[in-house]
């Protein structure tokens, strides 16, 4: 079943007289349970595609389908109550909350959700992410791999559809990138969650079903062959 | 080693930075100059008010003098004063003789006074508005006022018009024709003639009679300890009828003066935290900048003189920019509101001293300084690695259990609780506005024409049968008689009514307490000696009369109230006891309480009575008729009892609402149409309010100017410093709606940590502010008006300050939400 799906997507910026194409005229689909890595140059447009895909942005042009959903016909609030429910984000910072400790940091979505916190699965959670020590540290207080692991067990605590995942492994050490993306991998199986993957790393990329190559915003090979211009 | 010359690169990066960081430079800019402004303002109309309270206080007390000595004085006495180094100037005046009638009128209340060179053109003069004409040099020239020329039926005259009066000095009555050799208006009292030394040396009174003689002494210097002013008093040898009386606010003004400190320190403080807070803000968010510096190779000092630079800039432009909107400010914005709430303009005069610049100059510039030089250090000490990866992260080290709780709530008290410096100052800057509003209203209500005559005065108006003054009862009419007090009932919208009933006694010398009262009399107040009289008191105790004075029941019980024990209604009302007033005698109440007195009306066929006195007072109100035996306090229906003929002396009157001049006119309209009108009197609450009022000026004005200039400063430093914390804020704002997160909820958020700010900085200011409050007005409050906190202006800040809180950061969010997206936000930390 089809979850992701663009249509034409394009995204221009204004810069003095210059028009950068950020995005322009993608098409991209994806299946359910899916994990596809996107890698390009940097400055090729992949982290914007991510954000498309997230709501975080909004088009130029061009369409975003997310599990059935129109992103164009949401407005602010829907948007944010989306991406809580479908979304789970990882950023390359990390991005957790300071003043909040793991626990609440994972939990976060969903209180913002107002849902029941199923204690069970976190913590089913936080030993597979080999976190339960650390659940009542502060965020800076840990390593960065550690971090990133956070990071992922609030990703896939609200039970979303589809993770997106933003050079997860940038700021970690090859040998601590691995470990990070093997659990994300085996998580995401464990829990049938779609990611979408941005990375430099063709390594990091292989661990991926497919993987699509993006440049100058065009996608210009999916899996091992060029895509038709 | 040779010291590199890197000074024209720093000083050409500080420059650079200035220009390319507009926005958070002219945050910086604009609380330097909020802080300046706070300064210069608050000096400026501060010194302003003190001067306008000094005006206030010279006008009520008719001149300007801090100290005199009442029951006469000796030459040797004066000599002293003249002598102390604490003393400025010593004035005399004499009180000779006191009007009797003219042919207009036959009730007069004016007096004669002589006042010397010094009293007349130093101490007086500050206290009047204008003289006609000159002071008197000649026996037959008086120099006066309207009123007291109304007061004796000749308001048509001019200065150089004569006139017929009958006076009684020391010689008794005469018959005089008087020249106006002049007419003053001012302040003080008003039905005075001032005449000549020659008139006073014929007087038969001396400088030295008790009630005669005045010396009213001005110090050198306003500021004076109690221990300075004993010292004083001490070196007087002062005799036992003699007083030496210093004026209230001098014997507080060390206390006035501290708290005048007090406020200054609040402001300086309150520059200081506006200034600290947002240099804090702004380092903490320029972290990364400032490790970026380090990583290519600027040295923690360098990092250090460039921010310092940075702050030259800033704090030199913000400074200018604070003293001009000051100037700006106090001498046009506040005086055009003064003028605006329709105030005379040649009463508003804002003090400007060249001292106040250059002190705003200088707190300013060690505000900047110090305000400075943490965050700057903070920023020296960042290393490169920890920079490049720096994100305001929380004050908590430890862990700590995840909280139960509604969420929104909890993530904001985090946030009070993550940078607990920062909090602390925003509260605390926050707090201090708040708590100095609350001084400031606090202190401006008590100086409130109303309340300042409210705590003086229990009733409305006080109306006073003037014919009771006179010595001879013959003359005494019956104006406040039955038809009157039934008039006066029918006035609508008067709810009490207390007459006091009087008649003239006798106390037939006795070797108990009337023997003992007389001595005390004589020994305190009389110039001839008891022993010389005591024969004659026996034979004809007639010749010393004294007064009954009859109270009903419930002023009974006011009174019995503020005796130090007080005594047994039932006997006082059913005419068995009695109050004595105790004229200013120091009775031993061994001697006083539990004794009997035994008395007679003056009328034919009298019966002696007798009663016990079982209470002491010290109150006049009730001893307006005073005579050389005592004067005793007991129930109307006694003196009704035992008189043939009582004459009611006083009625105290209270209307439904306070300062109703609706029914205080009708009141006035009853004595006017009285066939007595001429001999009736009254106190009247609304007139001491609007003398009070008249003698202050504009002070409230600028006292609520000050208030006003606090307020605006108070929402401007959290304006400032909120937009500097969102502004700091926006990655972690945005991070929170990237995981879903809605506007709504960061709305909420920031409303709840506002909420949090509000409600601790009202707590400091119903803590702390209150107990300062409180220090400063007991200090300050010479005239003992009961502590009171206005409650509306309060109430009403509080909501200001609430509303503040959360309207700020909403359009500080709002304006960061409409211009970058949740990407854009996010990329500027990644």
């Amino acid at each position: 079943m089809e979850i992701v799906k663009t249509q034409n997507l394009k995204k221009y910026y204004t810069l003095g007289k210059n028009t950068i194409k950020a995005l322009d005229g993608v098409d991209f689909c994806m299946q359910e349970r899916e994990f596809v890595s996107i890698i390009g140059k940097s400055g090729s447009g992949k982290s914007t595609l991510l954000h498309m895909l997230g709501g975080l942005d909004t088009p130029t042009s061009g369409s975003v389908w997310i599990d059935g959903i129109d992103l164009a016909e949401l407005n602010k609030e829907q948007l944010a109550i989306f991406r809580r429910r479908k979304i789970g984000f990882i950023f390359q910072n990390y991005n957790l909350i300071p003043e909040l400790n793991v626990y609440e940091n994972i939990t976060l979505p969903i209180e913002l959700d107002g849902r029941h916190i199923d204690h069970e699965f976190l913590n089913e959670i936080l030993h597979l992410l080999n976190l339960y020590e650390k659940r009542q540290a502060p965020p800076h207080t840990l390593s960065g791999g550690q971090q990133q692991r956070v990071a992922i067990a609030r990703a896939i605590a609200s039970k979303p559809a589809i993770i997106l995942a933003d050079e997860p492994t940038g700021n970690l050490d090859t040998a601590t990138g691995h470990d990070v993306m093997g659990l994300l991998k085996i998580t995401a199986q464990k829990f049938q969650q779609t990611i979408i993957l941005i990375t430099h790393d063709h390594d990091i990329a292989q661990l991926a079903d497919r993987i699509v190559h993006i440049e100058d915003g065009k996608i210009i090979m999916e899996g091992d062959g060029y895509v038709e211009k | 080693m040779l010291k590199n010359n890197n000074h024209a690169i720093i000083t050409h990066m500080a420059k650079r930075s200035f220009t390319v960081n507009k926005r958070r430079n002219g945050i910086i800019i604009f609380a330097i100059a909020l802080s300046s402004f706070m300064l210069f303002t608050i000096l400026t109309v501060g010194v302003t008010w003190i001067q306008m309270q000094k005006r206030q206080n010279i006008r009520q007390a008719g001149g300007e003098w801090n100290a005199f000595i009442y029951g006469g004085f000796t030459s040797e006495q004066k000599k002293i004063c003249q002598n102390n180094s604490n003393i400025k100037a010593v004035g005399s005046t004499g009180f000779c003789a006191w009007a009797v009638s003219t042919k207009y009128d036959s009730t007069l209340h004016s007096i004669f006074v002589w006042a010397d060179d010094t009293m007349w053109n130093t101490i007086n003069r500050p206290a009047m508005n204008h003289i006609d004409g000159h002071y008197p040099q000649n026996e037959n020239e008086v120099m006066t006022t309207r009123e007291a020329l109304e007061d004796c039926g000749l308001k048509n005259l001019a200065v150089g018009d004569s006139f017929t009066m009958t006076y009684e000095d020391n010689r008794g009555e005469h018959t005089k024709r008087f020249t106006i050799s002049g007419i003053w208006d001012g302040y003080g009292d008003k039905k005075v003639f001032y005449i000549s030394k020659s008139f006073f040396e014929q007087s038969g009174f001396t400088l030295e009679d008790y009630g005669r003689g005045f010396l009213y002494l001005k110090l050198k210097s306003p500021i004076i300890t109690k221990k300075s002013l004993n010292e004083l008093e001490q070196s007087l040898n002062l005799g036992k009828k003699q007083r030496f009386l210093i004026n209230s606010d001098t014997q507080t003004s060390v206390q006035i003066l501290l708290g005048l400190f007090g406020l200054v320190f609040i402001t300086c403080l309150s520059a200081y935290l506006l200034i600290y807070n947002i240099m804090y803000l702004s380092v903490s968010g320029n972290v990364r900048y400032y490790g970026l510096l380090q990583t290519i190779g600027m040295t923690g000092k360098q990092v250090y003189r460039l921010i310092q630079k940075q702050m030259l800039f800033v704090g030199f432009l913000g400074i200018a920019a604070g003293i001009l909107a000051g100037v700006a400010a106090a001498f046009g914005l506040i005086p055009t509101v003064i003028k605006t709430l329709g105030i005379r303009e040649d009463d508003i005069s804002i003090a400007f001293h060249p001292l106040i610049f250059l002190l705003t100059l200088l707190i300013a510039v060690v505000t900047i300084y110090i305000g400075s030089k943490k965050p700057a250090k903070m920023a020296m000490q960042i290393t490169p690695i920890k920079a490049l990866g720096y994100r305001p992260h929380t004050g908590r080290t430890h862990p700590h259990k995840a909280r139960n709780g509604k969420l929104l709530w909890r993530m904001a008290w985090e946030h009070l609780c993550r940078d607990k410096r920062r909090s602390i100052t925003v509260i605390a800057a926050l707090g201090i506005c708040l708590s100095f509003f609350l001084c400031m209203t606090t202190l401006i209500k008590s100086q409130g024409p109303r309340t300042i005559v409210s705590s003086t005065m229990d009733e409305d108006i006080i109306i006073n049968n003037d014919t009771m003054q006179m010595t001879t009862k013959e003359k005494w009419k019956p104006l406040l008689n039955d038809t009157f007090l039934t008039e006066l009932k029918q006035i609508p919208n008067i709810s009490k009514i207390h007459p006091i009933v009087n008649t003239q006694i006798i106390v037939p010398w006795g070797p108990g307490f009337a023997d003992y009262w007389m001595r005390e009399f004589y020994d305190m107040w009389m110039n001839e000696k008891y022993t010389d009289i005591i024969k004659d008191y026996k034979a004809h105790p007639e010749k010393y009369p004294s007064f009954l004075a009859g109270i009903d029941k419930e002023e009974f019980q006011i009174l019995n109230e503020t005796l130090e024990s007080p005594i047994d209604e039932t006997d006082f009302l059913s005419g068995k006891s009695c109050i004595l007033f105790q004229n200013g005698l120091k009775l031993d109440k061994k001697k006083t309480l539990g004794k009997s007195i035994t008395f007679y009306p003056d009328e034919s066929n009298a019966q002696a009575c007798q009663l016990t006195i079982q209470g002491i007072t010290d109150d006049t109100y009730y001893a307006n008729l005073l005579g050389t035996a005592p004067t005793l306090i007991v129930s109307d229906a006694f003196v009704r009892r035992i008189s043939s003929d009582p004459y009611i002396s006083r009625i105290r009157v209270n209307y439904q609402k306070e300062y109703d001049e609706v029914t205080e006119n009708k009141i006035v309209k009853l004595m006017k149409k009285s066939p007595y009108s001429k001999d009736f009197s009254h106190n009247s609450k609304i007139e001491s309010m609007k003398e009070v009022k008249k003698s202050q000026g504009n002070m409230l004005n600028i006292g609520v100017g000050i208030t006003f200039v606090l307020a605006l400063i108070g929402m401007m430093n959290y304006l400032n410093t909120s937009l500097g914390n969102i502004q700091n804020r926006q990655v972690e704002l945005a991070i929170m709606e990237s995981i879903g997160m809605t506007g709504k909820q960061v709305k909420s958020l920031l409303i709840r940590e506002s909420l949090l700010y509000a409600a601790a900085s009202l707590l400091l200011t119903l803590t702390f502010g209150l107990g300062i409050t409180y220090i400063l007005y007991q200090s300050m409050n010479y005239r003992n008006v009961p502590f009171a906190v206005p409650i509306l202006p309060i109430a009403a800040a509080a909501l200001a300050i609430m509303a503040l809180c959360i309207v700020i950061p909403l359009s500080a969010y709002r304006a960061i939400e409409h211009s970058e997206s949740i990407v854009e936000r996010i990329r500027k930390f990644e």
